[in-house]
């Protein structure tokens, strides 16, 4: 096998693997809304204390 | 033909300059040249007699004449040489013979090589859409000319002079040039592939100048590469799909209706739902909030909670609907809603917590309740499409470099 498919075929390999250990993690690489700072109202943070008090 | 049982080769003298001239395909061939002095003999006759003599430059060949070598299996000999011109370059074609497959064709250009039979069955090539089909290729006009022959050596099938003209049409199908020459009432029809010259090198051991520009018939690379990679990327694709399809099987996807939070009576104030079972572990999971914004905004903190743990997932959940009417008419920018993505969720029971706010063009808070609902164990589609990106992108390459490759060939055409 040519240097240039082999590193296709490998390539290919690991995003499929990927694909099926993120889906069964529910895992996404890029969660834009986790973590996400406040845009416009601010203020806001501590929520998870509230649960706690 | 082996070196074993090579052929019988009759030797005669140049009538002109004495020089001996090999006869290698005696009984087959009408003509030759002298390569000493360029004298035409006619061989088709017992008693070899002189066409025309003239003196000839001795010209450099790239192979000699009489050198063999192997070509797709089958052993070949050079018997004969010629220049053919145009007001554009100039190329060489060489005649080989093998007493039991005939006569075949080595031309050579600008370090390109392409190896040619004569077609048996013109009937068989028809026309179709402007373009000649051929042996289940359809071949694409390139080049119409009217080439000359500069110089001429060694034996031939027909009665070749310095000077003669053909009308020639190149039709290509990369790596093929279906060749058109018409003379004196007469059509040949030639069938060329070409060969990478490391196979002429090999087979002759001669040394094949560097090629230069881009030949007619030149393989392009991006699709030699493309047919290697063709096979596993649609095996990658169908994995992933298979993948995914699992994944959405497996999906236990439910919708929990959460409540409402009215930003008029409690802006800013933490406001908790719940509990909800978080069944599939290791889960993707939705917040879908909607209100009837009219040019307002809202924006929600929000922290999915287990119960037992404490561990908290923070996140924003916002949206702005505005809308309005200007010179160039009436516009609406933003959303009525947002989709907050939680991934990777364990397993649990949660509460949601979430503190809002919001104003609309007054500087109030919206007097419509945000809606609020969430959904558990979603398929997630994001790795799917990143999946399927990765794995078009070097087809997706080839495929760009393949467009170029092909433009230059083309940009070079001359069919008129």
């Amino acid at each position: 096998m040519k240097p240039g498919r082999l590193i296709y075929t490998l390539v290919c390999g690991i995003t499929v693997l990927y694909v099926v250990i993120a889906n069964a993690r529910g895992f996404i690489p890029f969660n834009s809304t986790m973590g996400r700072g406040s845009s416009g109202y601010g203020g806001h943070s501590g929520t998870a204390g509230f649960f706690h008090k | 033909m082996t070196t074993d049982t090579a052929p019988k080769i009759k030797i005669i003298d140049c009538p002109n300059c004495g020089a001996a001239i090999p006869l290698r395909a005696l009984g087959q061939s009408v003509m030759t040249v002298c390569a000493s002095c360029g004298t035409r003999l006619d061989t088709s006759r017992p008693e070899i007699r002189v066409i025309k003599a003239f003196r000839l430059q001795q010209q450099q060949l790239h192979i000699p004449l009489g050198k063999r070598g192997t070509l797709r299996g089958r052993l070949f000999e050079v018997i004969g040489a010629l220049r053919r011109g145009e007001q554009d370059g100039m190329w060489e074609e060489y005649l080989l013979f093998n007493p039991y497959i005939g006569f075949r064709w080595l031309v050579y250009d600008t370090g390109h090589w392409s190896f040619g039979r004569m077609v048996r069955d013109p009937s068989s090539i028809t026309t179709a859409a402007g373009l000649m089909h051929y042996g289940g290729r359809y071949f694409r006009l390139y080049h119409r000319g009217t080439p000359q022959i500069r110089w001429v050596v060694g034996e031939f099938y027909w009665r070749v002079a310095v000077g003669q003209e053909v009308d020639a049409t190149d039709y290509v199908c990369p790596p093929m040039i279906l060749s058109c020459e018409k003379s004196a009432g007469e059509i040949i029809w030639t069938l060329l592939e070409y060969l990478e010259p490391v196979e002429v090198e090999t087979a002759f051991q001669i040394t094949s100048p560097e090629r230069q520009w881009l030949a007619a018939n030149q393989p392009n690379p991006a699709v030699r590469k493309w047919e290697a990679i063709k096979p596993v990327m649609w095996a990658a694709l169908a994995a992933l799909v298979v993948a995914q399809i699992g994944t959405a099987i497996r999906a236990r996807t439910t919708t929990m209706a959460v409540g409402t939070y009215d930003l008029s009576h409690a802006q800013g104030e933490a406001q908790a739902y719940g509990p909800f079972t978080f069944s599939a572990s290791g889960s993707m999971n939705e917040l879908l909030a909607t209100a009837p914004l009219d040019n307002s905004w809202v924006e929600l903190q929000c922290s999915l909670v287990n119960t037992v743990t404490g561990k908290s997932y923070d996140f924003t959940n916002s949206f702005s609907y505005y809308h309005g009417i200007d010179s160039d008419g009436g516009w609406s920018e933003g959303s009525t809603s947002d989709i907050s993505t939680l991934a990777n969720v364990p397993a649990g029971t949660y509460k949601l917590i979430v503190a809002a706010g919001g104003q609309d063009k007054t500087g109030h808070p919206p007097s419509t309740p945000v809606s609020l609902s969430l959904r558990h164990d979603v398929v997630p589609w994001q790795n799917f499409w990143i999946g399927v990106l990765v794995i078009l992108t070097y087809p997706g390459y080839l495929l760009y470099r393949r467009y170029g490759y092909e433009r230059e060939r083309w940009s070079e055409a001359n069919p008129t």
